[in-house]
């Protein structure tokens, strides 16, 4: 029997949602229950971790640490959502820059530091945009949020002004304000021409399957992964016989050794997922477990 | 942006903005007003159920924009949206009260529903906001009016939608329910019945009434015009449970496509039908328009200030 549970890395078009991805495979798989992690923007393309059938459960576990994205930023254009589907808000000359510093004022932006998330573009206030209402008194505006820039590297770009870069960075991180500070940084403006997302965590875009490949095969479930692989964020304790039925049972279980974290994915002694148990005090609650056949 | 005044802050995703929601934040501003301080509210998006039970996840009763807009016309000052995703999923109640309420707005007052669970495995309640208003210096207010009382939910809301009672929904909003739809162009099969319609999109996740015909209102600009809606599947193009939105604009002519309007649900009709002939369905559609004509009447816009 083909397994009815697991992932799917799926390389996103471009225009799409990342909801129509999740609604095309409802068709395609005959599942209602299928959800993706880390939303891609419709102009992004790559890796989309999606999660079909009882795994729809573990998403909430399945943020990857960190993401991997190569692009390409317009200097001189800033547009109001931060990318190409956005009005043109400015023009500004782009002064004369070469690689070394493009990647010097880069490098000024590694580390842990604060992003204020952008505000849709699309979001507007009784048809007014939302810096129009700012002007009458009303702010909105977005929650800062802390995040951590691993790499970030640039090389010229083929259009005039434009750079394409490759970052890695934590979860959470809005590349097309990395971007556009970066573009402020080198005394200009700038907007976000392209991204596509290479890396997930442990997951490749090399790894991903293609809507139209996965439309092509007879049986397409074939292409979905273990939903172990969902939970590669916690550690992993491997239960007798006696905790697997206990768990499966709801009931909290007693772990022999001593483990950090709260959280942890619990496996069957021939390594199947059970599910996830959480601490609770001196025991471990169930907090998601998986149909037995489904792991 | 920012204002030297602290803040008298409320949070919560505020979806609907039903009676309830209005009682806490008409609070806020009250206190503020009082205090001289900068009237506030916290709210999320995307929804925190998306994140916590993706494929169980309510639909929504309004957008992030019409929550915004209705909270300016509440009279909030100041608006933050706090992105909900995994990592804040995971934050805990004392870091997003120092993170947000204390850091991003300098809170002075928090005015919370008393029944107020939050942060990470909703371990936040009135007792820590007491606790770490001590340690941070400000108060908590908390209030009766909100989540105590079934009827003002922002779920008994949806649920009285989903089962077409448009008229206990509005009781519980305090104005009749509003989509935010944007025209597309449609197949223009109304206009050869002498029935020309909008065609109307709402959001992914948008929660509609049940199935059936409804006497509603259309806005478009300042003005609200009657509208008899249609809501129907179109089971040929998509999944189970995706419908077709319709209004027909009695008094109005002329392109409304790419515009996005509001549309009032005033009343349910009746459901929906197959007819035998053209005639019938004619016939129906006329005594559709000519009820709709009649409860418009009593539609007074005016009486909500989140109606305008």
């Amino acid at each position: 029997m083909t397994s009815s549970s697991g992932l799917l890395l799926v390389d996103k078009p471009g225009a799409w949602t990342s909801h129509d991805v999740v609604a095309r495979l409802r068709r395609l798989l005959n599942e209602r229950r299928i959800g993706h992690a880390g939303t891609l923007d419709p102009m992004a393309t790559g890796l989309l971790v999606v999660a079909v059938g009882p795994a729809t459960r573990l998403l909430r576990f399945a943020q990857a640490e960190t993401k991997r994205y190569r692009g390409t930023v317009q200097l001189g254009v800033a547009t109001d959502s931060l990318d190409a589907d956005g009005e043109v808000t400015q023009r500004v000359a782009v002064p004369a820059l070469d690689e070394h510093v493009v990647n010097a004022a880069a490098a000024t932006m590694l580390g842990p530091q604060s992003q204020v998330p952008p505000m849709v573009s699309a979001l507007k206030v009784g048809g007014r945009r939302l810096h129009e209402l700012a002007r009458e008194g009303v702010e909105v505006e977005r929650a800062a949020r802390e995040i951590v820039i691993g790499e970030f590297t640039l090389t010229p770009g083929m259009a005039t002004d434009s750079w394409d870069f490759e970052v890695s960075c934590s979860v959470g991180t809005y590349v097309r304000v990395l971007l556009s500070d970066l573009a402020v940084t080198l005394g200009t403006v700038g907007h976000l021409s392209a991204l596509r997302r290479t890396a997930s965590g442990r997951h490749v875009v090399e790894d991903a399957v293609t809507i139209e490949k996965l439309s092509a095969l007879d049986e397409p479930r074939r292409a979905l992964r273990p939903a172990a692989e969902l939970l590669e964020s916690l550690d992993s304790v491997v239960l007798d016989e006696a905790a697997v039925v206990a768990m499966r049972r709801g009931q909290r279980v007693r772990l022999g050794t001593e483990v950090a974290g709260d959280e942890l994915c619990a496996l069957d002694g021939s390594g199947g997922l059970v599910g996830v148990l959480r601490r609770r005090g001196d025991t471990w609650q169930p907090d998601v477990v998986l149909p037995e056949e489904a792991s | 942006m920012s204002d030297a005044r602290p803040s008298v802050a409320a949070f919560g995703v505020f979806d609907g903005l039903h009676r309830g929601h209005q009682s806490l934040i008409g609070e806020v501003v009250r206190r503020a007003h009082d205090g001289g301080a900068l009237a506030s509210v916290v709210t999320f998006d995307p929804h925190p159920a998306l994140v916590l039970s993706p494929t169980s996840a309510p639909r929504l009763i309004g957008t992030l924009e019409q929550r915004i807009e209705g909270l300016s016309r509440l009279g909030v000052e100041r608006v933050l949206v706090v992105t909900f995703d995994a990592a804040a999923a995971r934050e805990s109640a004392r870091s997003f009260i120092e993170r947000v309420l204390v850091g991003e707005l300098g809170v002075c007052d928090v005015v919370v529903g008393d029944d107020v669970h939050f942060g990470r495995d909703r371990e936040g309640d009135v007792a820590l906001l007491v606790d770490e208003g001590l340690r941070h210096g400000f108060r908590v207010h908390p209030s009766p009016t909100y989540g105590d009382d079934e009827r003002f939910s922002s779920s008994a809301v949806r649920a009285a939608l989903a089962a077409g009672e448009v008229g206990v929904a509005a009781e519980i909003l305090g104005r009749p329910f509003v989509v935010r739809a944007v025209v597309e162009r449609g197949d223009q099969r109304g206009r050869e019945l002498g029935f020309p319609t909008a065609n109307l999109r709402p959001g992914e996740r948008q929660q509609l009434p049940d199935l059936g015909v409804y006497a509603g209102a259309l806005r478009r600009g300042d003005r609200w015009y009657a509208a008899a809606v249609s809501l129907g599947t179109r089971p040929q193009f998509y999944e189970t449970g995706t419908a077709l939105l319709e209004a027909h604009l009695l008094d109005f002519s002329g392109d409304l496509y790419g515009e996005t309007l509001d549309l009032a649900f005033l009343a349910r009709l009746r459901g929906e039908a197959r007819f035998d002939s053209v005639e019938q369905l004619v016939d129906q559609m006329t005594r559709d328009v000519t009820a709709t004509r009649e409860i418009f009447k009593d539609f007074t816009p005016g009486a909500s200030v989140l109606l305008g």
